[in-house]
Parts: C-alpha cells; structure tokens; sequence
C-alpha cells in the first residue's frame, strides 16, 4: 500500500507546454511533471527560484487520467513593444503604446502561435519517492487554500472547478483514481465523447506494468540563465492511445 | 494562504470584432462542445492599462489633464514664481522668489515634461512649443506635489534634473501597473515581478455566430452606363455575444508587490473599475461597440479560487438571455459553494435592474 493525492484539473482553456523554441509554443493533452510540480509549489507559496522546487520535482511521481482530451486551439498571439532608445524610460504600459513615443513612432511587434487545449479535463495522481520539502498532507492544504493564484499551464487558464483533493491509500496509482470519479458537472457539461475517460499516463516507478513508454522532457533541472530539463519516461496505459501517439511519431 | 478577490463579470458587446486572428475573424473557443466568441485575456488587459479609465482612477484623487506641465515649470522659474501659483492662476505679475536663466529653466522643464510624454519638435517661431508634450498627460496630486518639490530644489541649485530623480516623480504609477500586471525581462530576471492579477479570457455564453458583412464602397465619379461597378468591395467578419470574464487577483500579492496598502487598494479599484467600464478597442470606428458591464458578481476569499464558467458549458438561450445568465451563474455559485465546503463573501452589483453601485463594488473589493 502506498499514499496517494489525487485531484482534478478542469479549465475551458489549458496549455501543458512541450518543448518550445520560437514562435511556436505547443500543448500536450496533458500535463507533465514540471507543470504539475509547478502548480503545487505555487499553492505551497514557494517562490520561483526557490530550490525546493526542484526537490519537490524531483520527489513527485505522477500519474494522469484524461478524462476529456479536449481539442486543441492555436491563438494568434501579438504583442507590441518599442525599440529602446538612450535616456528613454517607459514607466506604465500606457507610455509603451503612445505616451512616450514619438509622432509616427510604432511599437514593433511580436507573434507568436500559443497552443490550448480547449475543453479538456484530467484526473491527477501524485506520490512522492525520496527526499522532499513537504508530505500529502501538505499538499492537500496547500491545493484547498493556495498562497499563489493557481493555473492551468498559463496565467490566463484560470481552473473552472475547484481541484477537490483526496488523499488515500491503494496498491497502485490505478487503483487511487479509480476511486475518484469524473465530476457529474463535467460528465453532463463536456458531452462530446472524444474516447475519453480511457487513456491513463504514468511515471514509470520501478515496476513491471506494460504500456506503450514514450519520453518527455518535463523533469527541471536548472532556472539559472536557460531552463534545463532532463528526460522523463512515461507509460501510456491506453492501447487506444499508445496507437494514436505511434501513429502520429511515424 | 492568501485573500484572493475574484470578479464574474457579464458584459453584452453588440455586433463587433474586438480581437482577431490572422485572417481577421473574431477569435473563438470551443466550449462545452460548442463554439463561442473568444476575447484573450491580453486584449481585455491592454485595453485595460492604456485606458484613460485605469489611469485616473490609479491617481485616486481627480489631478490635472494637460500637455503643458512643461511650459508652467518653465514660466515658474524664470517669473520667480512657486509652480503652485502658476498653475492656479497664470496671470499674476511676477514672483518674489529667486528666478533662472531661460537656458537653465528650459533645460529643467524638458527634462520634467519629458517624464510624462514624448517632447514636441521645437518650432523656431514657438519657443515654448518644444516644452510641450504630444499627448494630454493626467497628473495625479501625487505627481505634482513631487513636481513641485523638484521644481524649488532646482531652483535653488540650476541644475538640470537627474534621471533618478525623475523616475521618482512616476514611482508610483509604474509599481502600481507592474504589481497587477506582472513584468518579465529575460535579459534581467532580477527585475522580474510576478502578476498579482489574472485575467482570463471572456468568452460568449451563447453559440457563436461570425457573420461576413459585404460591403462595397462607391466611386461617386462613375457615370452610369459606362462604368457603374463599385470601386471597392471587401468582406469584414463580425458576431456578437454576451461574454463571460474572469478575473482573480491576490490581493495580499498585490500588497507585497507595492509595499503599501493605500496604493494596493486603490490599484485594485483602478483595475476594477477599468474592468467594469473598458472595452477593447478593435475596429471601433466600424462598429462603436464599447459597452459596460451589465452584472458583476464578485467573491473575496482564501479558499481556492475557480471560474463560474461552467455555469455556461450548456449555452445559454431564451427570450431573457441576461437575466438566464444571471441566474445561472449565481445558481452554478450557490451549488460549487455547497459540493465542495468553499466559503467566501460576495457581492452582486447588476446595474441593469438598479441593485448596487459601483463605488459600493469598488468599496468592497479594496476593504
């Protein structure tokens, strides 16, 4: 028997970021271990450069029902900011856009393809191996009455239902999210059916449960300077799902 | 834990395109399986911080519009004159305190003009042209007061201001946007501040609908029967929805970012009342579709904080599409709060049937 957390994640938008470089920011269909580590800290009230973080990353094990995939939404992103100039200093944003620029002076502007998912909803399994800043229990509080606003992989996700925690113990992470069901609200509201409920992705930790494994590079390591993240095997539970993830690699 | 204030906000836009893709069709969402118009919480939040709205009400007390703050720093230096007098009455005969040289008065006005908007370009025939700024600045009491003080010091010394003391005279107004809306220099990380205020995107409570309006525009010269087509034609994308928004701001976040009550309150007012009364800017030459909030509902807590958005995942329909939204978003509240144990207070403001007042919102939020 082992302890485990399990709660839900359910926003109308999401985005789990992927491996990004310019102007194309992808979204998983589910969240990873930095992201979930992420949000944790943050409920803790731990601080970005705070090195617990990486300790808290480093202890979680995770495991994630999809219970609706959603689907998926590119934004077209714009953001304006003018060029800098000696012994200019912009003190609000309202100076940035036109206060404090000259007569035909345009702000550049950058773009950039942001990925969501839309409608898409997750159950959420953590326990922790080896060392770390703080125990379930203390996550469990820290999700009911958070320090930091939580988010759902960006800042403008805000969680549309509240993560409802439930702390138990079970032989496996199968069986802890088996036991927490789908929220009536999101089982009536999410109608379309996108052969949800089913796939079920899961750290590999040390035992001999066979599934399609595939890597994400979602362990941070560093936030000095570049962001440095190792390698994580994940197992995917889900035949269903293992053949669609295949299908699209080939 | 931390109090978080969180804000419902209901706000009809009629047929616009505030905020478009790459194609210039109004952006969408699906939701619930169903597709709505999308505004991005960028959009909302740009419209937001360079409105004229958030920008007095920041300044917590009603201050001065003006492009000539530069021109009075000026004739207060070499008149003899204090900067107070000169703004209240630009006529009385000269001062008794010690004057400056035009050189240096107009060295000290430039810089201080320079603070709050871009210098006009000099104009030989205008000499006080070039002390004027392009844009009406708003003064807040504050921002004078610090004006003032710098004004006597250079008076006494005739030096031209440093940059250091002109960052000061906007501190306040530039934490205040920085604490709400957060700050990320990838070259100075140390600079970085974490956003006390989220905003998400609003999205239609009901099916979206993006029509093509045709248009073509006529060239008034063409003589009929020879060449009687248009002289431009083009499509232009619009829709039309009662939109959904939400917003959360930490408030204790908020307090530590600034370090100072008073001006955490009053930008949270500031961002509340931008939020309630400002709208996006897109195309509003084509549609004039600045609209206000037409019910508020907002939640102070520490409890973990959540959109009502799934009060909306059904769409909502009817002959009373307010009122309906209304109600089920107050019903979707009343039944989150039971399920899960959250206790928060809340407050309805609904202009549209007289029940409560903004000022009575904007209290609430800040006390």
């Amino acid at each position: 028997m082992n302890d485990y957390l399990v709660f839900q994640l359910y926003g109308p938008l999401q985005s789990w970021g992927e491996i990004a470089v310019g102007q194309v920011r992808g979204s998983a269909d589910h969240p990873g271990r930095s992201a979930v580590a992420g949000l944790l800290a943050a409920c803790l009230g731990l601080d970005r450069d705070d090195p617990r973080c990486l300790t808290l990353a480093g202890a979680l094990r995770l495991a994630v029902r999809v219970d609706r995939p959603g689907l998926p939404l590119i934004d077209y992103h714009t953001a304006q900011c003018p060029a800098r100039k000696a012994k200019r200093r912009f003190f609000t944003r309202k100076d940035e856009l036109g206060g404090l620029l000259a007569v035909g002076e345009r702000p550049n502007t950058v773009l950039s393809d942001r990925s969501y998912r839309q409608d898409a909803c997750c159950t959420v399994c953590v326990w922790l191996r080896g060392e770390s800043p703080c125990g379930l229990e203390e996550l469990k509080a820290a999700l009911l009455r958070p320090r930091f606003t939580p988010y759902l992989g960006r800042k403008s996700c805000p969680p549309g239902l509240p993560f409802a925690p439930a702390l138990g113990s079970f032989v496996a992470p199968e069986e802890a999210l088996a036991a927490y069901p789908v929220s009536a609200l999101i089982l009536v509201g999410l109608k379309r059916d996108q052969g949800a409920g089913t796939a079920l992705h899961r750290d590999e930790d040390g035992d001999a449960a066979c599934g399609q494994v595939y890597t994400r590079r979602d362990v941070p390591v560093s936030r000095k300077g570049q962001f440095r993240f190792h390698n994580r095997r994940e197992l995917a539970l889900d035949t269903a799902a293992a053949k669609a993830r295949e299908d699209r690699c080939s | 834990m931390s109090t978080f204030i969180q804000l419902h906000l209901l706000t009809c836009y009629p047929p616009s395109n505030l905020n478009r893709d790459d194609l210039g069709r109004p952006k969408t969402a699906i939701v619930g399986g169903v597709e709505r118009l999308r505004v991005s919480s960028q959009s909302l939040k740009r419209a937001w911080r360079t409105s004229d709205v958030f920008q007095s009400a920041l300044a917590g007390n009603v201050g001065v519009r003006t492009k000539e703050m530069g021109v009075m720093v000026h004739k207060a230096l070499t008149e003899g004159r204090s900067l107070d007098d000169v703004l209240r009455d630009q006529k009385t005969g000269e001062g008794k305190l010690p004057k400056l040289s035009d050189a240096k008065a107009r060295a000290v006005a430039k810089a201080v003009a320079g603070v709050f908007g871009a210098l006009k370009k000099p104009d030989a025939a205008k000499p006080h042209v070039e002390l004027e700024i392009e844009q009406l600045a708003h003064f807040s009491p504050e921002e004078i007061a610090a004006v003032f003080e710098l004004v006597e010091k250079r008076r006494a010394d005739g030096k031209t201001p440093e940059a250091q003391e002109l960052a000061l005279l906007r501190a306040k107004a530039s934490a205040a946007d920085i604490a709400l809306f957060g700050r990320m220099l990838a070259d100075a990380p140390e600079y970085n501040i974490e956003a006390a205020a989220q905003v998400g995107h609003a999205f239609g409570v009901e099916r979206a609908t993006v029509q093509d309006d045709f248009f073509t525009a006529v060239d008034d010269l063409n003589r009929p029967g020879e060449d009687s087509g248009a002289g431009h034609m083009g499509v232009m994308e619009f829709g039309s929805a009662l939109f959904y928004l939400y917003i959360c701001v930490n408030r204790d976040l908020l307090r530590e970012n600034l370090g100072d009550k008073a001006l955490a309150d009053r930008a949270l007012r500031a961002l509340v009342q931008a939020a309630a009364t400002v709208a996006p800017t897109g195309k509003q030459n084509s549609f004039a579709s600045r609209s206000a909030a037409s019910f508020v509902l907002a939640e102070k807590g520490e409890d973990q904080p959540r959109s009502l958005v799934a009060a909306f995942l059904q769409p909502v329909s009817g002959p009373d599409m307010l009122a309906n939204a209304r109600e089920i978003l107050s019903r979707t509240k009343a039944n989150m709060d039971t399920a899960y144990g959250l206790s928060l207070q809340a407050l309805a403001f609904n202009p549209h049937d007289g029940e409560g007042t903004l000022a009575g919102l904007l209290d609430f939020v800040a006390e």
